[in-house]
């Protein structure tokens, strides 16, 4: 009896080590663990949304019983975000940031900038695209397109002078030469919708998921505004994506302007801009991390992010939140967004510097 | 209409949408209950698991949890002295001294049953007002917010106690101190002393714990008295029962501060963080006897609960309806409804209206159960209010502390808690009234981006001939008369005022807010505030218009009216001396009297408390600071000590931690302790 016992009692310890060994053996790194994911923007937002939904798939293709975390950075138009990811964490792979990418903060030399882009990897960005309307009443009224042409001044709205609603809505006013008051300080697109509705402003740029949100059937239906064009990713082959198709007969700025020039682009530092800001100002739903983490790590998080991208289900989440297939661009595809940014043109980096310079206002003595 | 509206009530009472109900009720009661928690953070925390779920059940899970933490918040702003959400500030300034007094029950009584009514009426009004919300919304622009947040200041003088000249010197360094950070026209940083925390602004959370709890806490520490000051059994008038009489007694004011917070709420902009304290300027304005405000009057419960309740349906309307939150919180509510693939329009008011309605019998199911049950167990928590201030202190220093950090999950936050805890003890101490400070934090805020949106869409001043612009300053020249007319008052009857104030802070041991004199800490203050009005002057003197015009407009006339109160402090202080024979004796008398003494020691504690955090991070400092006070300072044996302590870790671990999944402190140990652990002890239990 005792050994029948000793041999159950052998037994049962050599499966449970076999068990454990073999489970070592396959054990992914991220199994069992908790992913932080940065969000560099406020909790109510689109992309926090999004980076909700992505993490809720996601987890699965990282590990077994992998956990994705939210927390939200948000500040300084999404630069403070990588400040946190590059300062305030460890370089192991357990923490990664989804938003926008700040390649405009670095070459415009923010001062809040603190991080270097050559720090970060690429893990994946899907991209994305904005639509700006305009108040159809506004003089002398704008009830098509090309009406914006007959504005002598406009007041836009946006949150600042760097962020992506204020560039989409400032941008291609100064393109087209209509004279232009900008509003700063609408935090979001909530106060922008409350402040086109109550005629505080004429014209704001929002994004696809905002547009179909707040506006497409409420003061588009109803007349009361009017798309005037949307803006596109530019891709690597110099071509604009075709996400705009999800807003019907809206042209891309591109089209409009042609439409209303005898069919010619425009030219200039501020269309070089256009340009510029299309390849690297589009892609808000982007997936990063420290390079430090090591290549392992990355090619990890490309992996669980190609699978969760190709996901039907996800795919059907995100169709249902931004009315647009997701269009992702995931590793290597990728990097030329982490490494060609820097080679900008001198006509577009002017046109930047323009479209962000600082209104020269009284005051500001300088000390001695 | 009244199909969508059966439809919308049958809807919350199917399964599992009423179970749901049910959960987000109890969380609710947790969230608002603990300091510093609230209701954003659990819209967060429950937002993803509604990824999956139908829409009615959502929003019963949400909204069910939503609405009630300006409930059950009161528990902490009564008991404590701290506000258990933003929500619920204006009711520390009565709801404490009634505990104080022994009737903790009354003022829970009046609160649940207030804050039932006005969840209650705030959902009727606002089913009755939805053909006006759209002129309403449309016609609140920028320029409408600003001069909004302008007729809340006018409000200071009604929350300034004894000494409005402080009132007013106090919310300009409060709106001094909301200028922290990046300018709204411009991305210039303000008074950020080259740190990354400033550059956004100053987190609420941290400064209002610090401000109101650390100093309250300080008290009970130091004396280890029992939050109530008047024996078990002696209070009088106490009772539960009471305080819903209380209710009824002002059902005038109950509903007129209901119909504020329905109204306000639908601004956005304005939000829940500031109607609880237009309520109480309200209920203080319309009083004829106001003498017993700040002393534990009822109607300084009642105002705020009915208020803050009642703004949770109002700002739902414009949410669903625009598009347009109201506030953080809805904020977050608008994406819930996205992610149901609902879309803010129109439909919610026709085709979906069903859904809308069964959102707003939700709250007011919520409501109603959440005070049932509180009153159930109001009996049992204001017991609490007897037991040993050294029990109550370390726990409550543990949520503080956490709550500070949930601000902005930086070291600053603590940084911040910790000052504020010393200038909220100074302000205490030397007749400085704490309430205009957060009044004008959060509205400095909303008026300067309101003011410099409204300077540049209207290219300059032409904003100021809008109707409504020009109604609402009508309404704050009669505050202003009003107010003028209440210090006149004050000044006829100063000598019986005075009689009778010294003898009820003689009673309670307690002065009211504004109201301790003691100018050996208040001069030396006066000093601090002037220096730093003017330095902030001489900083933003450098900026561009845009960038200083509000920094100077709060620094220029801080600094004179402060000048002022020096002269004034300087008088009293002189006569001090002149009382005590000299200047020695009069600073021995005044330390003695604040008890400025413990109160440093108390401050050694926590600053040691911080300082070793850096090392060992909060899981194990927090415990680590229970077990040291109740060792060292309450004289409790190991066996309570350790026992405490070890509550606290867990309660860390398990909700901070596990649930809240919080992101901590790296300190010093946490970049090698996890090295050495064994792999069966994972590293979450201590870093």
């Amino acid at each position: 009896m005792k050994i029948y016992k000793n041999f159950v009692s052998a037994a049962l310890v050599t499966a449970a080590f076999s068990l454990s060994s073999a489970s070592i053996a396959n054990a992914g790194f991220y199994d069992g663990k908790d992913v932080t994911v940065i969000v560099n923007a406020g909790a109510g937002g689109g992309l926090t949304r999004n980076g909700r939904t992505l993490s809720t798939y996601m987890k699965k293709y990282l590990g077994i019983d992998t956990n994705m975390i939210i927390k939200n950075v948000a500040g300084g138009g999404g630069v403070k975000g990588f400040n946190f990811l590059t300062e305030k964490t460890k370089a192991n792979g357990l923490t990664i940031l989804f938003g926008s990418g700040q390649q405009m903060a670095q070459l415009l030399k923010l001062r809040s900038v603190r991080f270097d882009f050559g720090d970060i990897a690429f893990i994946g960005a899907a991209e994305s695209n904005y639509i700006t309307i305009a108040r159809s009443d506004y003089k002398p009224g704008i009830k098509k397109a090309s009406d914006i042409l007959n504005v002598k001044k406009m007041i836009a709205g946006g949150r600042g002078t760097t962020d992506g609603l204020g560039i989409w809505a400032r941008l291609p006013l100064m393109i087209l030469g209509v004279d232009t008051r900008y509003v700063t300080g609408y935090r979001g697109q909530p106060k922008l919708n409350a402040a086109i509705r109550s005629k505080e402003i004429g014209l704001l740029a929002t994004g696809g998921i905002g547009y179909f949100a707040f506006y497409a059937d409420t003061i588009i239906k109803s007349g009361e505004a009017t798309p005037l064009y949307f803006h596109a990713a530019l891709r690597k082959d110099g071509k604009y994506s075709n996400a705009g198709g999800v807003f019907g007969n809206v042209k891309h700025f591109s089209d409009f302007y042609k439409e209303t020039h005898n069919g010619k682009l425009p030219t200039g530092p501020l269309w070089e801009a256009y340009e510029w800001l299309s390849m690297y100002n589009t892609r808000p739903f982007g997936m990063y991390a420290m390079k430090a983490v090591g290549d392992a790590r990355i090619s990890e998080l490309r992996n669980a992010l190609k699978k969760t991208a190709a996901d039907g289900a996800y795919r059907a989440a995100y169709k249902k939140q931004n009315k647009s297939d997701p269009q992702f661009l995931i590793g290597a595809d990728g990097e030329f967004l982490m490494s060609e940014w820097k080679k900008i043109s001198p006509g577009a980096l002017a046109g930047l510097k323009k479209l962000t310079a600082k209104k020269k206002k009284k005051g500001g003595k300088k000390k001695k | 209409m009244t199909e969508a509206l059966i439809e919308g009530f049958l809807l919350v009472f199917s399964w599992p949408a009423i179970g749901f109900l049910v959960l987000g009720c109890f969380l609710g009661i947790w969230l608002g209950a603990v300091p510093g928690l609230g209701g954003i953070i659990g819209l967060v925390l429950l937002l993803p698991f509604t990824f999956g779920m139908d829409t009615v059940p959502a929003f019963a899970l949400l909204l069910g949890m939503f609405a009630v933490t300006s409930t059950s918040d009161t528990i902490a702003s009564v008991m404590l002295g701290i506000p258990g959400t933003a929500a619920s500030q204006a009711t520390i300034l009565d709801g404490y001294p009634l505990a104080q007094q022994g009737k903790a029950a009354r003022a829970f009584g009046a609160a649940f049953t207030v804050s039932a009514l006005g969840g209650v009426f705030g959902a009727i009004i606002l089913a009755f007002s939805l053909p006006l919300i759209l002129p309403v919304i449309k016609s609140f622009a920028s320029p409408e917010l600003f001069i909004l947040g302008l007729l809340g200041l006018a409000m200071v003088g009604s929350l300034s106690g004894a000494s409005i000249l402080k009132g007013l010197s106090v919310a300009l360094l409060g709106i001094l101190l909301s200028t922290i950070g990046y300018g709204v026209a411009e991305s210039i940083p303000r008074y950020h002393f080259e740190t990354d925390y400033l550059l956004d602004k100053l987190p609420l959370i941290p400064v209002v714990l610090g401000l109101f709890a650390i100093p309250e806490l300080m008290e009970l520490a130091i004396r280890n008295v029992s939050i109530s000051r008047i024996p078990k059994g002696e209070a009088t008038d106490g009772g539960m029962l009471e305080g819903v009489k209380d209710v009824f007694r002002n059902w005038w004011l109950a509903m007129r501060c209901a119909a504020i917070g329905t109204y306000i709420g639908m601004l956005p902009g304005l939000g829940a963080a500031i109607v609880d304290w237009v309520a109480y300027g309200h209920a203080v304005q319309s009083a004829k006897d106001k003498s017993k405000f700040g002393h534990g009057d009822i109607r300084g419960v009642i105002a705020p609960e009915a208020a803050n309740n009642a703004t949770k349906g109002g700002s739902l309307i414009p949410t669903v309806a625009f598009g347009i939150p109201g506030s953080l919180g809805t904020a977050i509510l608008l994406g819930a409804l996205l992610i149901q693939g609902l879309k803010p329009g129109p439909e919610m008011l026709t085709t979906e209206l069903h859904i809308t309605f069964s959102m707003v019998w939700t709250i007011v199911l919520a409501n109603i159960l959440v005070a049932g049950l509180l009153m159930l167990w109001s009996k049992q928590v204001a017991k609490i209010a007897f037991l040993p201030g050294h029990l109550i202190v370390p726990g409550v220093i543990l949520f503080v502390f956490l709550g500070a950090w949930l601000g902005s999950g930086s070291f600053g936050d603590w940084i911040t808690c910790l000052l504020m805890g010393i200038v909220g003890f100074v302000m205490k101490r030397g007749g400085w009234p704490r309430p205009p400070l957060i009044l004008a934090l959060i509205l400095g805020n909303i008026m300067e981006n309101s003011y410099q949106i409204s300077m540049l869409a209207y290219d300059g001043f032409g904003w100021l001939t809008r109707p409504v612009v020009l109604i609402v300053i009508f309404l704050i020249i009669v505050t202003i008369i009003l107010s003028a007319r209440g210090i006149t008052k004050n000044k006829k009857s100063k000598k019986e005022s005075i009689k009778s104030q010294i003898n009820r802070d003689k009673d309670l041991d307690e002065p009211s807010e504004g109201g301790a004199i003691n100018p050996i800490i208040s001069f030396p203050f006066a000093i601090l505030l002037f220096l730093l009005f003017c330095w902030a002057a001489y900083e933003a003197d450098s900026w561009p218009d845009s960038v200083r015009e509000f920094p100077i407009m709060s620094a220029v006339p801080g600094a004179v009216m402060v000048f002022f109160i020096l002269f004034f402090d300087g008088k009293k202080l002189l006569s001090e001396i002149t009382f005590h024979g000299n200047f020695s004796s009069a600073l021995k008398y005044s330390s003695e009297k604040a008890m400025l003494k413990s109160a440093t020691q108390f401050f050694g504690y926590l600053l040691a408390m911080v300082l070793i955090m850096l090392l060992l991070g909060q899981k194990i400092v927090l415990p680590l600071f229970i077990f040291v006070y109740l060792m060292r300072w309450g004289k409790y044996n190991w066996r309570i000590s350790i026992g405490y302590a070890l509550g606290g870790w867990v309660l860390m671990v398990c909700f901070y931690d596990r649930i809240l999944d919080l992101l901590w402190y790296p300190s010093w140990i946490s970049t090698w302790l996890p090295e050495i652990l064994p792999a069966w002890v994972p590293s979450w239990l201590l870093v």
